[in-house]
């Protein structure tokens, strides 16, 4: 037994030797016939050794990427391709799988970025054009029912579209209603809304949005505005964005930070975890909300995500300002889930259950709360 | 006369230490350059290594070609911008850094060491057509035509280069002056299949 081991520890150095010095050729020809096998799990761990060595090149960077696409780890395959468009920034290949890659991660914006250098051959059977007028269309239609005797069931529906201006730069617009009657109003509200994203580079994006609404109580108006500004970028796993948003209503003016991280983990679920935290200033007062969705691969096509918010929502906005909560009363717990469903190539289904725990605005009814559930249906066909 | 013997000593000194090491220098490339015949580039390299000091241009350019040889390219890229670093306007040592850029593909590092040469020597043939190369496999015809035509100037009988204008001139919507220049590559190369090939586009 002590022979074992004294002889594991005299082979043991050699060894460790045999891996540091592992040659070029030597990695060349072993991820190869990875490669050619189909081997990904052996060519991944290859190239976790060899790269911290220096042994890097194009084809070695594009074989590591292929064997974490295949393997749906589409975050290191875009990194690994990021790092084999550093050799050669034409290489139609590379391009090709960050574009996908992009797609893979939900990051149309990303895939655009890098499809802007493909030739146009291959950006005509991708079917990519630098601009187009209706690039996607979108509808949601949004049913609420809550246990208030004095508040009825609110109805909300939106259609949006959006049009790509360029390879880096997209506009998306959207109009939506929001009606309800409280202690005997209707309250109308029309919404107009519109996003600006422009790629600055692949791992930067800045965001600009406008959010028009004219709330109508009876035959009063009450116009706000609303103007977003975020920025993004993208740190291996890691999606960070910073965002701060100005919303002009006839009464107060409200100031909104917010910071975010996404996660994508590893794995063909393509798990991903995000958290918000947000701060808002409204009338000398300042409260913080916080946010937390999971999200991850169940089937083939289908998608779910489950969300929870924390804090007073009393004016607060999310999704690029897309939504802003300025209902007469204010949710302060919010959590639900959202099935998305690859119908096909082109059109996506929505579904999405949320439940609110919301309280009155109203002074008589202070720290009094009701229930609300609201069950929405969406679709998003790209063109 | 203290003082004279004392400089001529150090002269004597100095000369005898000098004649050691260059003795050395040349027996160790020797040994090198016959190490390398025998195809044993890692013993060609060691014999090197003892007698090797940083700040020789020679010794980094032999260490890059060697470890170049033997396919260590990384180490040998590390020599060649050594020696690029020690004579920066020495072609030689750029070209010789092109061939380890090369073999793991870093387009944008060969394509930078062609740029520089050709600020130091903008008829450069040979970087005038692999750069030429570089971008005609981007597509981009425009900067293509512009080197290989540089090149035709100078060589108008090199097929290689004639035959690249033409694709070149073809491909950026010149086929009048493609036709004449795969013309040109039939005459150099008659049934040469690529400029029949061209001109079969153009008909």
């Amino acid at each position: 037994m002590y022979k074992c081991l004294i002889l594991a520890f005299l082979f043991f150095p050699l060894l460790v030797k045999s891996q540091e010095n592992i040659t070029f050729q030597q990695v060349d020809s072993l991820t190869y016939q990875y490669f050619i096998k189909g081997n990904w799990k052996e060519l991944i761990n290859l190239s976790k050794r060899y790269e911290p060595m220096g042994i890097q090149s194009k084809v070695l960077f594009q074989r590591a990427g292929y064997a974490y696409f295949v393997t749906a780890d589409y975050t290191m395959a875009r990194e690994q391709y990021e790092k084999a468009l550093k050799f050669d920034l034409g290489d139609q290949v590379t391009l090709e799988y960050l574009y996908y890659c992009g797609l893979n991660l939900g990051s149309q914006e990303s895939a655009r970025y890098y499809a802007q250098n493909l030739f146009p051959e291959t950006q005509k059977r991708l079917e990519i054009a630098s601009f187009k007028a209706v690039d996607e269309l979108d509808a949601e239609l949004n049913y609420k029912s809550n246990d208030a005797t004095t508040r009825s069931d609110p109805s909300y529906y939106r259609v949006g579209i959006k049009t790509q201006l360029g390879y880096r730069l997209s506009l998306y617009q959207s109009v939506s209603y929001y009606g309800q009657t409280i202690d005997g109003s209707r309250t109308k509200q029309p919404e107009y809304f519109a996003l600006l994203k422009w790629k600055v580079t692949p791992k930067i994006q800045l965001k600009g949005a406008f959010h028009g609404i004219n709330t109508k109580i009876l035959s009063y108006s009450y116009p706000a505005y609303l103007g977003f500004l975020g920025v993004s970028t993208q740190i291996k796993r890691f999606n960070l964005e910073g965002n701060v948003s100005v919303l002009s209503l006839d009464t107060a003016t409200v100031q909104q930070f917010g910071i975010q991280a996404t996660v994508n983990l590893p794995g063909k679920s393509g798990v991903y975890l995000t958290s918000g935290l947000t701060g808002i200033a409204e009338n000398g007062t300042s409260r913080a909300v916080f946010s937390q969705s999971v999200g991850l691969k169940c089937l083939k096509n289908l998608w779910a995500e489950g969300n929870v918010t924390l804090g007073n929502l009393n004016n607060y906005n999310n999704l690029n300002a897309l939504y802003v909560y300025n209902a007469y009363d204010p949710t302060v717990f919010r959590t639900g889930m959202t099935l998305f469903y690859l119908l096909n190539k082109h059109i996506a289904l929505i579904g999405n259950f949320t439940y609110d725990q919301k309280e009155f605005g109203n002074n008589l009814n202070n720290n009094q709360y009701y229930n609300q559930l609201s069950l929405s249906g969406g679709i998003k066909w790209k063109l | 006369m203290r003082k004279f013997t004392l400089i001529a000593g150090l002269f004597l000194i100095s000369a005898i230490a000098f004649a050691q090491t260059n003795s050395e220098l040349q027996t160790a490339f020797s040994k090198s350059y016959v190490a390398e015949n025998a195809g044993n580039y890692s013993a060609a390299i060691n014999e090197l290594k003892p007698v090797y000091q940083a700040d020789s241009y020679i010794a980094n350019i032999r260490l890059g070609w060697l470890n170049y040889l033997s396919k260590q390219y990384t180490e040998s890229i590390s020599y060649f911008e050594k020696a690029i670093a020690l004579k920066p306007y020495a072609i030689e040592a750029r070209l010789g850094c092109v061939r380890p850029l090369s073999a793991i593909e870093n387009w944008e590092k060969v394509k930078s060491q062609y740029l520089e040469i050709l600020k130091i020597d903008p008829q450069n043939t040979t970087t005038n057509y692999w750069l030429g190369v570089i971008y005609y496999n981007r597509k981009d015809y425009k900067s293509a035509t512009k080197l290989f035509e540089k090149v035709v100037n100078l060589y108008p009988l090199d097929y290689d280069s004639v035959i690249m204008l033409a694709w070149a001139k073809l491909n950026s919507g010149s086929p009048a002056d493609a036709k004449i220049l795969f013309h040109q590559a039939l005459i150099i190369r008659p049934n040469d299949a690529s400029a029949l090939s061209g001109l079969k586009q153009i008909n």
